[in-house]
């Protein structure tokens, strides 16, 4: 018997690794033609250092994932540095290409300023009845020109749905981490009635953005403009606004977050996030719960950073519509009664992959980029005492 | 049934791999078909609508957009026109003059004047749609301003 029971243990590692090592090949493969641009290899060393950083960084998380069996924990490392690269990256380029943060009247009016995701809600009413987006950037050229951004949120809603705000939004990011900084959340309960906020924040926005032909989000709530761009404060309502932008970026992405271990913005204010539980219905992937196994024992409802389950939803099977399929859940169950699951297919475990390599893939591919060039920001600023370029 | 179901759902699934693919391979050529096909534009309130004449003088060119009105279901009571100065090389002359008949019926609708060393816009109605002027930017090179109209079609 003790014969019987120690062959599994020797065995079973080497095999789990064996295995793992064939299943992430396909990755290192795509990974290589996507982070590459099929352009080849960076030609300059600093170049080639960030591009091999990257490269093996991202393929490690994905072998870890496959190895361990573990999700959320491997996704969060690539999530979270992908937004603080995001953020090292894109004033990097503000600096060079403007000489600051701000955002200028000109720079609007020359249609310069990068298109973001959190629009697309607010333009699709304007858009179809004038056939116009209501945002000052660019259609085509530029960095992040708005049809570019379309067709990646277009692909992002197929391949993920909702799994966008834990697998591509370079904000969510930041409160992922944030949110992970304490062991303990605080004693702060956040009834939650309040995840549905978000959707009459959408509503809101999607109805002033079409009263007023202007991204109205952007203009005046947004919180992530702390770390972006911002208008100079050159008069009251500039001033009132920054002041509304500091407040909910302080509020929603580093208090909430820090004392409560949840993402308090993703959870309870973004209406990109609403929109995407609507997209999330073409999406072939879901989360769901095994009632046969589940004990009822809550881990999965105390751990959820998007207050997306609840007792109705164990009850049910399901988590509710504003799940991000972070995989939290699924790595915290004790009885691995929480499981990825194809839509329209028989309920059972062996779905997992199907979700995680389209999901990683996307988030691989369009973090690479990003974090190729804050990685060579940061090897400037080491080697040269600037992390500017030219 | 169930079957058929399983089926679309794993194809479903399966071909989600090759999409990323397609998404960021092509993402540059698609856009560029997502604004032939559906016509898109930037909406004229932030990029000020087409240019509709282009007036050269020595040194520099005055482009004159097209009155904007736009509105979500219909025209708007008010609205602007937007005109943009840009010297050939170097800086914008001194002073600039330019009178801009903007609804084309052969009369001139508004007479605007432009103080670079001051700064300052003097802008002269000859017609009663006129309501004022708002400066967008201006640098040694460039200069935008927008005259806020009142929608005569309303």
């Amino acid at each position: 018997m003790s014969v019987l029971a120690d062959k599994p243990v020797t065995i079973r590692p080497i095999k789990n690794f064996i295995k793992s090592v064939l299943l992430t090949l396909p990755m290192l493969l795509l990974t290589l033609v996507l982070l590459t641009g099929g352009a080849g290899f960076p030609t300059d060393v600093l170049g080639l250092i960030s591009f091999a950083i990257n490269y093996l960084l991202v393929n490690s998380l994905f072998f870890m994932m496959i190895y361990t069996g573990r999700t959320d924990s491997y996704r969060a490392v690539l999530f979270v540095f992908f937004a603080v690269c995001f953020i090292i990256f894109f004033i990097g380029n503000l600096l060079e290409v403007r000489g600051s943060m701000l955002l200028s009247r000109e720079n609007l009016f020359k249609g310069e300023t990068p298109f973001c995701h959190m629009v697309i809600p607010m333009a699709i009413i304007p858009a179809v009845l004038t056939r116009t987006i209501i945002f000052p950037g660019s259609l085509l050229n530029g960095f992040a020109a708005v049809a570019t951004m379309l067709i990646i949120w277009f692909g992002a809603s197929l391949i993920l749905g909702r799994g966008f705000c834990s697998w591509g939004c370079f904000y969510g990011g930041l409160e992922d981490g944030i949110s992970r900084l304490r062991r303990k959340p605080s004693r702060l309960k956040i009834d939650l009635k309040w995840r549905y906020l978000p959707f009459a924040v959408l509503l809101f926005i999607v109805l002033t953005s079409a009263a007023t032909l202007s991204p109205t989000y952007c203009a005046w709530l947004c919180p992530f403009k702390a770390v972006t761009e911002f208008e100079p404060l050159s008069s009251w309502p500039a001033l009132i606004f920054t002041v509304v932008f500091f407040s909910l970026f302080l509020g929603l992405v580093i208090i909430l977050p820090f004392l409560t271990r949840r993402r308090t913005q993703c959870g309870l204010f973004c209406p990109f996030g609403a929109f995407q539980s609507l997209t999330n219905k073409i999406c072939s992937s879901e989360v769901r719960i095994d009632p046969g196994r589940c004990i009822n024992c809550g881990r999965c409802i105390e751990v959820c950073p998007t207050f997306s389950m609840d007792r109705d939803s164990l009850a049910k099977g399901k988590t509710t519509i504003t799940c991000c399929k972070c995989g939290k859940c699924i790595d915290h169950c004790p009885r691995k009664a929480i499981y990825y699951h194809t839509k329209g297919t028989p309920l059972h475990h062996k779905t997992r992959l199907l979700f995680l390599y389209p999901a990683f893939l996307f988030l691989a591919t369009f973090s690479g980029g990003i974090i190729q060039k804050a990685i060579h920001r940061v090897l400037l600023l080491v080697t040269t005492g600037s992390m500017l370029i030219g | 049934m169930s079957w058929i179901k399983t089926i679309l759902g794993y194809t479903w699934a399966v071909l989600m791999l090759p999409l990323v693919l397609v998404t960021f391979v092509g993402m540059n050529g698609m856009a560029e078909k997502l604004v032939v096909i559906t016509g898109l534009s930037i909406s004229p309130w932030f990029s000020g609508g087409e240019v509709i004449e282009t007036i050269n003088h020595p040194g520099y060119q005055t482009l004159v957009h097209r009155p904007v009105f736009e509105g979500l279901f219909c025209e708007r009571q008010t609205g602007f026109i937007q005109i943009r100065w840009q010297a050939a090389t170097g800086s914008l002359p001194a002073r600039i003059q330019e009178e801009i008949d903007y609804n084309r019926d052969g009369t001139v609708d508004f007479l605007i004047k432009f103080n670079r060393n001051s700064g300052k816009v003097n802008l002269v109605q000859r017609n009663n749609s006129i309501r004022g002027h708002e400066i967008l930017y201006q640098n040694h090179s460039e200069l935008a301003i927008r005259v806020k109209l009142l929608n005569s079609n309303q």
